[in-house]
Protein backbone atom coordinates (compact mmCIF):
# COMPACT_ATOMS: atom_id res chain seq x y z
CA UNK A 1 0.00 0.00 0.00
CA UNK A 2 1.43 3.03 -0.94
CA UNK A 3 0.91 6.56 0.29
CA UNK A 4 0.16 5.52 3.67
CA UNK A 5 0.51 8.91 5.54
CA UNK A 6 -1.76 10.75 2.77
CA UNK A 7 -4.83 8.28 2.76
CA UNK A 8 -4.55 7.39 6.35
CA UNK A 9 -5.54 11.10 6.59
CA UNK A 10 -8.29 10.68 3.88
CA UNK A 11 -9.99 8.30 5.27
CA UNK A 12 -10.79 10.42 8.58
CA UNK A 13 -13.23 12.89 6.89
CA UNK A 14 -16.14 11.08 5.87
CA UNK A 15 -16.89 10.58 9.76
CA UNK A 16 -16.70 14.58 9.88
CA UNK A 17 -20.07 14.22 7.61
CA UNK A 18 -21.39 11.96 9.90
CA UNK A 19 -21.05 13.98 13.15
CA UNK A 20 -22.44 17.08 11.14
CA UNK A 21 -25.51 14.75 10.54
CA UNK A 22 -25.48 14.01 14.43
CA UNK A 23 -25.27 17.67 15.46
CA UNK A 24 -28.23 18.79 12.68
CA UNK A 25 -30.02 16.34 14.24
CA UNK A 26 -30.18 17.93 18.16
CA UNK A 27 -30.34 21.14 17.01
CA UNK A 28 -33.93 22.09 17.68
CA UNK A 29 -34.62 24.47 14.78
CA UNK A 30 -32.66 23.50 12.20
CA UNK A 31 -35.25 22.47 9.24
CA UNK A 32 -36.61 26.20 9.74
CA UNK A 33 -33.21 27.71 9.09
CA UNK A 34 -32.49 24.94 6.30
CA UNK A 35 -35.36 26.82 4.54
CA UNK A 36 -34.02 30.59 5.63
CA UNK A 37 -30.17 30.34 5.06
CA UNK A 38 -28.11 29.51 2.04
CA UNK A 39 -26.40 25.99 2.14
CA UNK A 40 -22.82 27.15 3.23
CA UNK A 41 -24.53 29.97 5.69
CA UNK A 42 -26.63 27.10 7.02
CA UNK A 43 -23.79 24.80 7.58
CA UNK A 44 -21.28 27.40 9.28
CA UNK A 45 -23.80 28.75 11.58
CA UNK A 46 -24.24 25.12 12.99
CA UNK A 47 -20.86 24.44 13.24
CA UNK A 48 -20.66 27.88 15.21
CA UNK A 49 -23.36 27.11 17.49
CA UNK A 50 -21.83 23.70 18.37
CA UNK A 51 -18.54 25.13 19.20
CA UNK A 52 -20.06 27.36 21.57
CA UNK A 53 -21.61 24.50 23.53
CA UNK A 54 -20.17 23.15 26.53
CA UNK A 55 -20.32 19.45 25.67
CA UNK A 56 -20.19 19.90 22.11
CA UNK A 57 -18.63 17.47 20.09
CA UNK A 58 -15.83 20.47 18.77
CA UNK A 59 -16.13 19.38 15.23
CA UNK A 60 -14.66 23.33 14.35
CA UNK A 61 -11.79 22.24 15.88
CA UNK A 62 -11.77 19.03 14.57
CA UNK A 63 -11.97 19.95 11.25
CA UNK A 64 -9.20 22.59 11.71
CA UNK A 65 -7.08 19.87 12.76
CA UNK A 66 -7.74 17.50 10.12
CA UNK A 67 -6.91 19.69 7.21
CA UNK A 68 -3.79 20.99 8.58
CA UNK A 69 -2.64 17.45 8.65
CA UNK A 70 -4.01 16.74 5.53
CA UNK A 71 -1.89 19.79 3.93
CA UNK A 72 1.22 18.24 6.09
CA UNK A 73 1.15 14.88 4.86
CA UNK A 74 3.48 14.20 1.85
CA UNK A 75 2.92 11.45 -0.44
CA UNK A 76 5.94 8.54 -0.96
CA UNK A 77 7.38 10.10 -4.13
CA UNK A 78 7.01 13.60 -6.05
CA UNK A 79 4.08 13.55 -8.91
CA UNK A 80 5.19 15.23 -12.17
CA UNK A 81 1.81 15.97 -13.76
CA UNK A 82 0.48 18.92 -12.28
CA UNK A 83 -2.22 20.12 -14.13
CA UNK A 84 -4.92 17.65 -13.21
CA UNK A 85 -5.44 13.84 -14.13
CA UNK A 86 -7.58 15.05 -17.21
CA UNK A 87 -4.09 15.41 -19.47
CA UNK A 88 -2.93 12.31 -18.12
CA UNK A 89 -6.05 10.41 -19.16
CA UNK A 90 -5.62 11.55 -22.73
CA UNK A 91 -2.27 10.52 -22.48
CA UNK A 92 -3.35 6.90 -21.25
CA UNK A 93 -5.86 6.77 -23.92
CA UNK A 94 -3.87 6.94 -26.73
CA UNK A 95 -1.23 4.10 -25.21
CA UNK A 96 -3.97 1.47 -23.25
CA UNK A 97 -3.57 1.18 -19.60
CA UNK A 98 -2.22 -2.47 -19.95
CA UNK A 99 0.55 -1.42 -22.19
CA UNK A 100 1.24 1.62 -19.76
CA UNK A 101 4.72 1.67 -18.21
CA UNK A 102 4.85 0.52 -13.69
CA UNK A 103 6.07 4.04 -13.17
CA UNK A 104 3.32 5.86 -15.59
CA UNK A 105 1.22 3.46 -13.77
CA UNK A 106 1.97 4.83 -10.51
CA UNK A 107 2.39 8.22 -11.16
CA UNK A 108 -1.45 7.93 -12.28
CA UNK A 109 -2.52 6.83 -9.25
CA UNK A 110 -0.62 9.37 -7.50
CA UNK A 111 -2.31 12.45 -9.55
CA UNK A 112 -5.89 10.74 -8.74
CA UNK A 113 -5.09 10.66 -5.13
CA UNK A 114 -3.92 14.27 -5.05
CA UNK A 115 -6.61 15.67 -7.23
CA UNK A 116 -8.68 14.07 -4.37
CA UNK A 117 -6.63 15.94 -1.68
CA UNK A 118 -7.06 19.48 -3.66
CA UNK A 119 -10.87 18.90 -3.11
CA UNK A 120 -10.90 19.55 0.49
CA UNK A 121 -10.01 23.28 0.84
CA UNK A 122 -12.15 24.83 3.12
CA UNK A 123 -14.62 23.94 5.49
CA UNK A 124 -17.71 23.65 3.41
CA UNK A 125 -15.79 21.01 1.20
CA UNK A 126 -16.08 18.61 4.15
CA UNK A 127 -19.51 18.96 4.03
CA UNK A 128 -20.53 18.44 -0.11
CA UNK A 129 -21.88 15.25 -0.31
CA UNK A 130 -20.22 14.81 -4.18
CA UNK A 131 -16.76 15.25 -3.12
CA UNK A 132 -17.43 12.81 0.11
CA UNK A 133 -19.04 9.92 -2.20
CA UNK A 134 -16.03 10.61 -4.47
CA UNK A 135 -13.91 10.31 -1.82
CA UNK A 136 -15.65 6.78 -0.18
CA UNK A 137 -15.49 5.09 -3.94
CA UNK A 138 -11.74 6.03 -3.81
CA UNK A 139 -10.59 4.61 -0.71
CA UNK A 140 -13.05 1.40 -1.32
CA UNK A 141 -10.47 -1.98 -1.37
CA UNK A 142 -7.54 0.72 0.00
CA UNK A 143 -6.55 -0.50 3.58
CA UNK B 1 25.90 5.73 -4.28
CA UNK B 2 27.58 2.89 -5.66
CA UNK B 3 25.54 -0.11 -7.48
CA UNK B 4 25.53 -1.73 -4.76
CA UNK B 5 23.88 0.85 -2.21
CA UNK B 6 21.79 1.91 -4.74
CA UNK B 7 20.19 -1.98 -5.14
CA UNK B 8 19.51 -1.77 -1.72
CA UNK B 9 17.41 1.59 -1.68
CA UNK B 10 15.58 0.24 -4.53
CA UNK B 11 15.01 -3.51 -3.52
CA UNK B 12 16.59 -4.84 -6.75
CA UNK B 13 19.55 -6.93 -7.88
CA UNK B 14 22.89 -5.06 -8.32
CA UNK B 15 23.52 -6.38 -12.06
CA UNK B 16 19.77 -4.47 -12.98
CA UNK B 17 20.88 -1.33 -11.46
CA UNK B 18 24.18 -1.48 -13.66
CA UNK B 19 22.12 -2.72 -17.02
CA UNK B 20 19.96 0.14 -16.14
CA UNK B 21 22.06 2.84 -15.46
CA UNK B 22 25.05 2.46 -17.28
CA UNK B 23 24.46 4.24 -20.59
CA UNK B 24 22.83 7.15 -18.69
CA UNK B 25 25.36 7.92 -16.68
CA UNK B 26 28.44 7.29 -19.54
CA UNK B 27 25.99 10.26 -21.59
CA UNK B 28 25.81 12.38 -18.57
CA UNK B 29 30.10 12.03 -17.79
CA UNK B 30 30.42 13.07 -21.94
CA UNK B 31 28.15 16.02 -21.68
CA UNK B 32 30.06 17.04 -18.72
CA UNK B 33 26.96 16.46 -16.57
CA UNK B 34 27.79 14.92 -12.55
CA UNK B 35 27.14 11.21 -13.50
CA UNK B 36 26.80 9.79 -9.90
CA UNK B 37 23.93 7.57 -8.74
CA UNK B 38 21.05 9.45 -6.28
CA UNK B 39 18.23 8.49 -4.78
CA UNK B 40 16.51 11.34 -6.87
CA UNK B 41 17.04 9.21 -10.19
CA UNK B 42 16.48 5.81 -8.67
CA UNK B 43 13.43 7.59 -7.91
CA UNK B 44 13.00 9.01 -11.67
CA UNK B 45 13.71 5.35 -12.96
CA UNK B 46 11.21 3.48 -10.28
CA UNK B 47 8.46 6.36 -9.52
CA UNK B 48 8.76 8.63 -12.42
CA UNK B 49 9.09 11.57 -10.36
CA UNK B 50 11.11 14.15 -12.14
CA UNK B 51 14.37 15.27 -11.26
CA UNK B 52 14.78 19.03 -10.42
CA UNK B 53 17.16 20.11 -13.45
CA UNK B 54 15.52 17.98 -16.36
CA UNK B 55 15.48 20.36 -18.70
CA UNK B 56 19.16 21.62 -17.93
CA UNK B 57 20.08 18.24 -18.38
CA UNK B 58 18.13 17.72 -21.98
CA UNK B 59 19.73 20.79 -23.11
CA UNK B 60 23.36 19.67 -22.61
CA UNK B 61 22.48 16.32 -23.76
CA UNK B 62 21.61 18.41 -27.21
CA UNK B 63 18.23 16.88 -26.55
CA UNK B 64 16.56 18.86 -29.62
CA UNK B 65 19.27 17.93 -32.52
CA UNK B 66 18.52 14.00 -31.49
CA UNK B 67 14.69 14.35 -31.68
CA UNK B 68 15.06 16.61 -35.06
CA UNK B 69 16.83 13.87 -36.84
CA UNK B 70 14.24 11.11 -35.36
CA UNK B 71 12.09 13.59 -37.81
CA UNK B 72 9.82 15.55 -35.09
CA UNK B 73 9.06 19.03 -36.55
CA UNK B 74 10.54 22.13 -34.85
CA UNK B 75 7.52 23.68 -33.86
CA UNK B 76 6.01 21.73 -31.05
CA UNK B 77 9.83 20.39 -29.77
CA UNK B 78 10.31 22.92 -26.75
CA UNK B 79 6.78 21.66 -25.19
CA UNK B 80 7.71 18.49 -25.91
CA UNK B 81 10.98 18.45 -23.87
CA UNK B 82 9.43 20.68 -21.25
CA UNK B 83 8.62 18.93 -17.54
CA UNK B 84 5.19 20.13 -18.12
CA UNK B 85 4.51 17.80 -20.84
CA UNK B 86 2.65 14.28 -20.29
CA UNK B 87 4.79 11.62 -21.85
CA UNK B 88 7.04 9.15 -20.00
CA UNK B 89 9.82 11.34 -19.12
CA UNK B 90 12.02 9.10 -17.93
CA UNK B 91 11.93 7.04 -21.18
CA UNK B 92 12.35 9.72 -23.28
CA UNK B 93 16.04 10.33 -21.64
CA UNK B 94 17.00 7.59 -21.57
CA UNK B 95 16.57 6.81 -25.09
CA UNK B 96 18.19 10.24 -25.69
CA UNK B 97 21.24 9.11 -23.51
CA UNK B 98 21.18 6.01 -25.32
CA UNK B 99 21.54 7.60 -28.31
CA UNK B 100 24.08 9.74 -27.58
CA UNK B 101 26.32 7.11 -26.82
CA UNK B 102 25.46 4.80 -29.81
CA UNK B 103 22.97 2.64 -28.29
CA UNK B 104 20.12 1.16 -30.26
CA UNK B 105 16.64 2.95 -28.65
CA UNK B 106 14.53 0.67 -26.68
CA UNK B 107 12.01 -1.39 -28.02
CA UNK B 108 9.33 0.71 -26.34
CA UNK B 109 10.51 3.50 -27.39
CA UNK B 110 7.78 3.93 -30.34
CA UNK B 111 5.04 2.40 -28.55
CA UNK B 112 5.27 4.63 -25.73
CA UNK B 113 7.27 7.63 -26.61
CA UNK B 114 6.52 8.79 -29.83
CA UNK B 115 3.20 7.72 -30.70
CA UNK B 116 1.62 9.72 -28.01
CA UNK B 117 4.07 12.20 -28.54
CA UNK B 118 2.72 12.17 -31.96
CA UNK B 119 -1.40 11.95 -31.72
CA UNK B 120 -1.00 14.70 -28.51
CA UNK B 121 1.28 16.86 -29.63
CA UNK B 122 2.01 17.26 -33.32
CA UNK B 123 -0.98 15.59 -34.87
CA UNK B 124 -3.01 18.74 -32.66
CA UNK B 125 -0.94 21.26 -34.18
CA UNK B 126 -0.73 20.70 -37.87
CA UNK B 127 -4.48 20.24 -38.07
CA UNK B 128 -4.31 23.87 -36.39
CA UNK B 129 -1.81 24.82 -38.71
CA UNK B 130 -4.29 24.02 -41.73
CA UNK B 131 -7.13 25.41 -40.19
CA UNK B 132 -5.19 28.98 -39.76
CA UNK B 133 -4.35 28.67 -43.15
CA UNK B 134 -8.08 28.21 -43.78
CA UNK B 135 -9.29 31.01 -42.31
CA UNK B 136 -6.27 33.33 -43.28
CA UNK B 137 -7.11 32.64 -46.94
CA UNK B 138 -10.79 33.54 -46.15
CA UNK B 139 -9.23 36.93 -44.73
CA UNK B 140 -7.21 37.82 -47.51
CA UNK B 141 -10.10 37.70 -49.77
CA UNK B 142 -12.38 40.38 -48.14
CA UNK B 143 -9.09 42.63 -47.67
CA UNK B 144 -8.12 42.60 -51.29
CA UNK B 145 -11.60 43.37 -51.92
CA UNK B 146 -11.08 46.24 -50.32
CA UNK B 147 -7.80 47.75 -51.52
CA UNK B 148 -9.22 48.97 -55.04
CA UNK B 149 -12.13 51.62 -53.27
CA UNK B 150 -8.71 52.45 -50.83
CA UNK B 151 -6.76 53.10 -53.94
CA UNK B 152 -9.74 54.88 -56.01
CA UNK B 153 -10.33 57.51 -52.87
CA UNK B 154 -6.92 58.22 -52.36
CA UNK B 155 -6.29 59.07 -56.13
CA UNK B 156 -9.43 61.68 -55.71
CA UNK B 157 -8.26 63.14 -52.62
CA UNK B 158 -4.82 63.36 -53.90
CA UNK B 159 -6.15 66.04 -56.30
CA UNK B 160 -7.95 68.21 -54.46
CA UNK B 161 -6.20 71.74 -53.08
CA UNK B 162 -3.57 70.12 -50.17
CA UNK B 163 -3.05 73.52 -48.36
CA UNK B 164 -6.88 73.77 -48.11
CA UNK B 165 -7.03 70.37 -46.33
CA UNK B 166 -3.84 70.89 -44.15
CA UNK B 167 -4.63 70.15 -40.47
CA UNK B 168 -8.24 68.50 -40.95
CA UNK B 169 -9.48 65.10 -40.59
CA UNK B 170 -9.79 64.43 -43.72
CA UNK B 171 -6.08 64.88 -44.43
CA UNK B 172 -4.96 62.26 -41.31
CA UNK B 173 -7.72 60.40 -43.33
CA UNK B 174 -5.91 60.51 -46.53
CA UNK B 175 -2.45 59.51 -44.95
CA UNK B 176 -3.86 56.39 -42.76
CA UNK B 177 -5.61 55.50 -46.43
CA UNK B 178 -2.07 55.37 -48.16
CA UNK B 179 -0.24 53.75 -44.47
CA UNK B 180 -3.48 51.01 -45.26
CA UNK B 181 -2.57 50.60 -49.22
CA UNK B 182 0.94 50.35 -48.71
CA UNK B 183 0.70 47.53 -46.04
CA UNK B 184 -1.92 45.79 -47.82
CA UNK B 185 0.51 45.72 -51.09
CA UNK B 186 3.71 44.76 -49.27
CA UNK B 187 2.07 42.25 -47.49
CA UNK B 188 -0.78 40.19 -48.85
CA UNK B 189 -0.51 40.67 -52.88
Amino acid sequence: MQHQELVRVLKKIPNLYLEFVLIEKSFKRSSDLKRKLSKEAYQSHIIQHDSKLKHGRKLLQRIRYISNELEISKPDFRSSFHHGTEVLYSYVNTIGYEKLSPRMKKQLELTQLLEIKHQFQNIHDFFDEDKINKLKKFLKGKH
Amino acid sequence: MTYREAAIYANKHPREIKEEFENILEAFEEANLPHKLTKELIDFWLHGSIIINYEMILKRLKAKDILLSIGLPQKSLSTILSTHATIDHYLLLKNICLNRVFEEFTSDFQTLVLEPINKLYIEPSIKFENAKLIEIEKANKVITSLSKPIQDSINKLDKLNKSALAGTVQETLLIEFTKLDELISDRIK
